[in-house]
């Protein structure tokens, strides 16, 4: 699923030819990410069946789908952007699709404070509900339910703290950047150029930088 | 509507170093509602609590308990409306270190001038509904923190208020004592009826109320109504099923 | 169930260490005035009972005229139909030698065949004296010299002793002063023996009236009557002497009030940090519903409970003050008041107790106030202590300083000297008041200059210590302010003192120029001091210059006084009104006499010319004598003297003696020159003689000789130095109870020092956790705290001395202002301002010894408790 989205999001920036997307997407989202060009094809292939992307023709060399070059279509955004500000909800996903689609908000046009709060209340609302089934349960015949059920509490407790502390960093950052371009930072050791960048460039810049960093860990 | 605030403002300093602890926040609470209040730390959810207890002083605006506007009381008539209408409860119990736990609960009463008799009926009823019976007799240091938040608890309905002021009330305790605590509050609404307001970061405890306010900066910034969204089905049978 | 009562019984009760340490101040206050009431009320009650059985069991007392016959007086008083009988006596007193100690013998001559003399004299035993060689004598004397009916005693008369058989014992009240030997013997005794001058031997009659008659009513008629002089109902003496143990009564209370205000200011600064620290308690309080008044009632009832308990301690602590301090009279030099008697009334202790209770709700007035306007959230958010600011309102108390010393200059407005001494109290107190305002406003800076200056080579502990004690400034000036009341107090005492004990010496020096003297201490009318004599010794070679003085008594006739009558200062003992009639006069060589001894003349008039024109027909009048009668220069009075001879003087000058020759100083009160004193009184027969050496002449040798020639005689010649040991034991009777005041004070301010000292550490406990928390060492901690101690009392003490030097210089200052308008106060003629040096660097000395101790003990305390409890929040 969510390699359907990362392709969408990627290509929500500019359009991209089909062998570039592994990079791009690999760069963005570290190498757990991996994906082989088979699935990438056959999700584009797909996203075009669905009318979600089109591709356009520049060097047919060979008829070769990698030469072919892809952009998104306004339903593509369309469906991007539901995916962007709707919360996951499927428990086991939960960790790898929220992850992706705060990494890849930082550097769409998509507020991620936006996506971290909508997250923040589903999560609420089933911290709500488990409590609920907690208080209904008797701890005298069902105790290895109620165990479960702390243990799920407890994930959603952790996911709500990570939101809280990407909420804390990004707030941070924008701090830091408020003082205007002159501010230099550094990545892989080389230093950016600041001048010519506006504040928002870095911003995003260095964003993408620290979920790299993250993602490394 | 048992409680209203209308745009309440509350700043520090003067001239240039004015700070905003909140802008312009309006929320009205309903009668038996458990609401929590949620956000960063700064967001200015103590100073909203504070202010809607009667405990500071509001800059600009409104609170209105019972239909009756409180910013407009004397510092008297402000006393007595925190006793009789609001129970506070604190993150840190506050309780008086050298009353027993009945004492302590019997303070409210004691600044009413309730004989005696009326008291210890009060007081009984309170520690019997917190669960008490039988640490009445020990001083705070002889009890443990959940049954010092309980002592404080009681204290905070001894007078039958009409809404419940909890700040932070679970922070100082562990999981266990602090799912007590909660459990407490959820029944005593459900018995007693009457309205709280919990100022909290923890995500766990907020999951207990009706309501939910995010506040940030001094504004309120979103609400979400807890309850009836999750299909309950699914999550079950996910929980049951999962290999987490 | 809870109440207030036991909410506050309970803080009390928690707070163990600020609760003794508040308490104490209290009790210290209480315990003063209690047992100064307790000794005053004794002592009053004494000299009332003295002056009771003085005055005898008669219903009255008729004072005759010198000139007339005091038997036809009498018979003509006896007409009277109301009276049931009358009696008369003659009194005479003479100092003589017993084995050695000098008494004052009062001997009364009585008609022991009179009916009604038996029940005018209360027998403890035996009878009265019926005829010649009988004598009965003063009970307590005769207690005292074991002398028992039927032994012989031995008067030692000047004329020869005479040995006389004790008949009886007479119960004349306690002794007052163990020099007074009460000695009764028979009319012809006096007659054959006594002072043919009746001035000094004068007669009364002692008047019992039948039942039911009005006193004052009789006196009246008899006042009328021809030949008298003078009559005293005994309800009138007796109101006399109640009225001045009453003013000396409420000096003692103002000493002890001023203990009290010492105690308010500890109780104050003790609950003012109590409230600092409590505002997280009082915070909650508030948070759940308490308003202001509630939280202040709080706080007073825990100042009440307090009030009560400590007030009952020191109730008890005063007693046994009491008794300590009666014991040590005791033991002491015998003589003076009888102290076996200690009189504790409960209205004393009622008063004591209120008192007590009453500077304790006072004091805690404005920290109630303070902990009333504590807001709810100072439980939620403790605030940081920041430090608090000297308020500028506190400038306030330089006002009410100014007003305190205006008031001390104006309290010579007060027409007596119970209302000037009311008024320099209250004036005192006011001063004090505005120094414990204004104080801090001063400290504040002189710590920061503390802090500035140690900069440089100081050790950690000192630049913490200075820190510490310049940051919270308000803090240590509240605690020097309170240390510089009690030490400035006792240090205006110990002036006080040091000045009275000095001044008969400063004033001997100014005033007696001679070197030698030579008199007698006898009264009476036998002359010592021949022409012959006066002749040898002004011969001698080492004499420069001698003079003689003639002292006698004279009698004063009312006059009307250019058309004013002769009237007294209200409020006057009548019983002194004899001798106010009958004043000594002394007859001088105007030209030798002013450059051997000297008067005290009031600003403005020259002495030269005073004495220049004394050969007028003038007198010099003491300034007490003449105000009491409300005469002045340019009065005339009627003097008459030996044989009748009397004449009409003009007052020249009014002065001030404070000892002529050598003798009290009451018997001075008219001067006159000798010539006059021949040619218009008759008085011719000198009785002193002053005499000054020339320079490098032996003074052992001029004595030697003098003695020889004054062989035979009653007189006798002293030295400056013995005149001056004189001085010193008659000044050390009035002196005994400022010392004792002292004692009191110093007791109770260094007892207020190591409180405050230790309250001021044990508020900082946490901080003492804190530093040893972070790795202070607890020699560091030690050092720190004794030095913060040591430097806080310092300044107390020295600002103490500073402002006690201010206040003492302006009180006498101002009564020597006021000597100059109105009766003098306590008879001073001029005021001595002396430094009581040793006594100060005794006090500096104590001070610090008792600082260290104060702040080391609590430190020790503190220092037992791991960081971790000092810093859990109590």
């Amino acid at each position: 699923m969510s390699v359907k989205y990362g392709i969408l999001a990627i290509l929500s920036r500019r359009p991209f030819h089909g062998y570039e997307l592994r990079q791009e997407l690999e760069a963005e989202l570290g190498s757990n990410w991996s994906v082989n060009y088979g699935q990438i094809y056959s999700t584009l292939d797909r996203l075009e069946r669905d009318g979600l992307v089109i591709q356009s023709d520049t060097v047919a060399v060979n008829d070769a789908p990698d030469r072919k070059l892809y952009t998104i279509t306004p339903a593509g955004q369309d469906e991007l952007n539901k995916w962007f500000l709707n919360p996951v909800t499927k428990i086991d996903n939960l960790r790898d699709e929220f992850y992706a689609k705060v990494v890849l908000s930082l550097t769409s046009n998509v507020s991620t404070e936006d996506v971290l709060q909508i997250q923040r209340k589903a999560e609420l609302q089933k911290l709500h509900e488990l409590t609920r089934l907690k208080e209904e349960a008797d701890p005298a015949i069902e105790l290895p339910w109620i165990m479960q059920i702390d243990l799920a509490i407890l994930h959603t407790e952790a996911t709500m703290q990570w939101l809280n502390m990407c909420e804390a960093r990004l707030r941070k950052l924008k701090d830091i950047y408020k003082q205007g371009p002159s501010v230099k930072v550094k990545r892989d050791g080389r230093e950016i150029r600041p001048a010519g960048d506006t504040a928002a460039d870095i911003t995003k810049r260095e964003e993408k930088q620290t979920a790299r960093d993250f993602r490394r860990r | 509507m048992i409680m209203e605030a209308i745009g309440l403002i509350k700043s520090y300093g003067e001239g240039s170093a004015t700070v905003k602890a909140l802008d312009n926040v309006t929320l009205q609470i309903e009668d038996g509602e458990f609401v929590a209040i949620m956000g960063p730390s700064g967001s200015g959810k103590s100073t909203l609590l504070h202010l809607m207890g009667g405990l500071d002083s509001i800059t600009s605006g409104q609170v209105k308990v019972n239909g009756r506007d409180i910013t407009t009381l004397k510092e008297a008539e402000l006393a007595r409306f925190r006793r009789k209408e609001i129970g506070f409860i604190f993150q840190s119990y506050n309780l008086v270190s050298v009353l027993t736990a009945e004492e302590n609960v019997a303070l409210p009463l004691l600044m009413d001038g309730c004989k005696e008799s009326v008291m210890r009926e009060n007081v009984g009823k309170a520690i019997n509904l917190v669960g008490l019976d039988g640490r009445s007799h020990h001083r705070p240091s002889q009890l443990s923190g959940g049954e010092q938040q309980r002592v404080a608890i009681a204290r905070a309905i001894v007078n039958n208020p009409s809404i419940i002021l909890a700040d932070e009330p679970t922070g100082n305790l562990d999981s266990v004592n602090a799912e007590e605590i909660m459990d407490l509050l959820s029944n005593l609404r459900n018995k007693s009826g009457q309205a709280i307001v919990m100022v909290t970061h923890d995500p766990k405890m907020a999951a207990y109320a009706d309501r939910i306010i995010f506040l940030k900066d001094g504004r309120i910034i979103d609400e979400e109504r807890l309850g009836g969204k999750i299909d309950q089905k699914k999550l079950v049978s996910k929980l049951k099923g999962s290999t987490n | 169930m809870l109440s207030i009562n036991r909410l506050s019984a309970r803080q009390l009760l928690v707070r163990k260490g600020r609760t003794i340490l508040t308490g104490l101040a209290i009790m210290l206050g209480v315990a003063s005035i209690f047992s100064l009431l307790i000794i005053a009320t004794s002592a009053t009650m004494t000299l009332e009972r003295y002056g009771r059985a003085n005055f005898g069991f008669a219903d009255l007392q008729v004072v005759p005229d010198p000139a007339a016959d005091p038997k036809q007086v009498a018979k003509d008083v006896a007409s009277l139909t109301n009276i049931e009988g009358v009696a008369f006596e003659r009194q005479w007193m003479q100092r003589g030698d017993l084995d050695g100690q000098r008494f004052e013998f009062h001997i009364k001559g009585i008609e022991s065949k009179n009916a009604v003399a038996s029940r005018l004299y209360s027998l403890s035993s035996g009878h009265l004296p019926k005829r010649d060689g009988e004598v009965a004598l003063s009970a307590t004397f005769a207690q005292v010299r074991g002398y028992q009916i039927g032994r012989i005693f031995t008067l030692p008369l000047k004329s020869g002793a005479k040995k006389l058989k004790i008949t009886g014992l007479i119960n004349d009240g306690p002794s007052i002063n163990s020099v007074i030997a009460g000695v009764y013997v028979d009319m012809p005794f006096i007659n054959k023996f006594g002072p043919k001058n009746t001035a000094w031997n004068p007669s009364s009659i002692q008047v019992v009236l039948k039942k039911g008659e009005s006193q004052r009513s009789i006196a009246s008629r008899i006042e009328k009557m021809h030949g008298v002089a003078l009559v005293i109902t005994a309800d009138e003496a007796l109101a006399d002497i109640r009225r001045s143990m009453a003013s000396t009564r409420s000096m003692f209370s103002m000493f002890g009030a001023v203990a009290l205000v010492v105690g308010m200011t500890l109780i104050y600064t003790a609950f003012g940090i109590t409230a600092a620290e409590r505002e997280r308690e009082f915070g909650l309080l508030k948070a759940i519903g308490a308003n202001s008044r509630w939280a202040r009632r709080l706080v007073y009832r825990e100042a009440i409970i307090l009030g009560l308990l400590y007030s009952a301690i020191g109730l008890l602590l005063g007693l046994c003050l009491s008794f300590a301090f009666m014991w040590i009279m005791n033991t002491g030099e015998p003589g003076n008041i009888d102290v076996t008697a200690l009189s504790i009334t409960s209205e004393d202790a009622i008063i004591s107790f209120l008192a007590g209770i009453g500077a304790t709700l006072f004091s805690v007035f404005l920290p109630a106030r303070k902990i009333g306007k504590i807001h709810p959230l100072a439980a939620i958010r403790p605030q940081p202590k920041s430090e608090q600011s000297i308020s500028k309102t506190r400038w306030a108390g330089l006002l009410i300083i100014i007003a305190g010393i205006t008031m001390l200059f104006k309290f010579s407005i007060a027409n007596n000297s119970t209302n000037m001494a009311a008024m320099a109290f209250a004036a005192v107190f006011i001063i004090y008041l505005g120094v414990a305002i204004f104080t801090p406003l001063i400290i504040g800076p002189l710590f920061n200059l503390l802090d500035w200056l140690s900069l440089k080579r100081v050790g950690a502990a000192g630049k913490l210590a200075s820190k510490n004690l310049s940051a919270q400034s308000l803090r240590s000036s509240r605690m020097v302010t309170s240390i510089l009341v009690g030490i400035s107090f006792v240090f205006l005492v110990a002036f006080f003192g040091e000045s009275a004990a000095s001044i008969g010496h400063q004033i001997l020096k100014e005033q007696a120029k001679y070197d030698l003297a030579i008199t007698s201490e006898d009264e009476g009318t036998l002359p010592f001091v021949s022409k012959e004599l006066l002749r040898k010794v002004k011969g001698l070679k080492e004499a420069e210059l001698v003079t003689s003085i003639r002292l006698d008594k004279v009698k004063v006739t009312k006059l009307d006084v250019q058309g004013r009558e002769m009237k007294m200062d209200k409020g006057f003992n009548k019983r002194l009104e004899q001798n106010l009639f009958t004043p000594g006069i002394n007859a001088v060589d105007p030209k030798l006499y002013p450059k051997l001894s000297s008067l005290f003349f009031p600003k403005g008039v020259d002495g030269n010319r005073v004495w220049r024109q004394l050969h007028g027909k003038y007198v010099l009048a003491n300034r007490n004598w003449a105000q009491t009668l409300r005469l002045k220069p340019g009065d005339r009075v009627r003097l008459v003297g030996k044989g009748g001879k009397s004449e009409e003087f003009e007052i020249l000058a009014l002065c001030d003696t404070f000892l002529v020759g050598t003798r009290h100083w009451e018997v001075g009160s008219l001067f006159i020159s000798q010539e006059n004193a021949k040619k218009y009184l008759n008085l011719n027969e000198d009785s002193d003689m002053l005499v000054k050496l020339k320079k490098g002449s032996d003074k052992a040798v001029a004595i030697a000789k003098i003695k020889q020639l004054i062989k035979g005689t009653q007189l006798e010649v002293k030295t400056h130095k013995q005149i001056a040991d004189m001085v010193d034991k008659l000044m050390a009777e009035p002196m005994l109870f400022p010392s004792l005041t002292f004692n009191i004070a110093v007791l109770a301010s260094l007892l207020g020092l190591i409180n405050t000292i230790a309250i001021g550490v044990l508020e900082r406990r946490r901080e003492i956790g804190l530093i040893k928390a972070i790795g202070g060492t607890r020699g560091q901690v030690r050092l720190t705290i004794a030095l913060e101690a040591v430097l806080t009392s310092l300044a107390g003490t020295i600002f103490g001395v500073l402002i006690g030097t201010g206040i003492a210089v302006i009180l006498f200052k101002s009564i020597s202002a006021a000597n100059d308008i109105k009766p003098t106060f306590f008879y001073f003629p001029v005021i001595v301002t002396s430094f009581p040096l040793m006594a100060t660097v005794a006090l500096f000395v104590m001070v610090i010894i008792v600082s260290i101790i104060g702040a080391l003990i609590p430190v020790r305390l503190a220092n037992k408790i791991t960081p971790v409890e000092a810093l859990r929040f109590e």
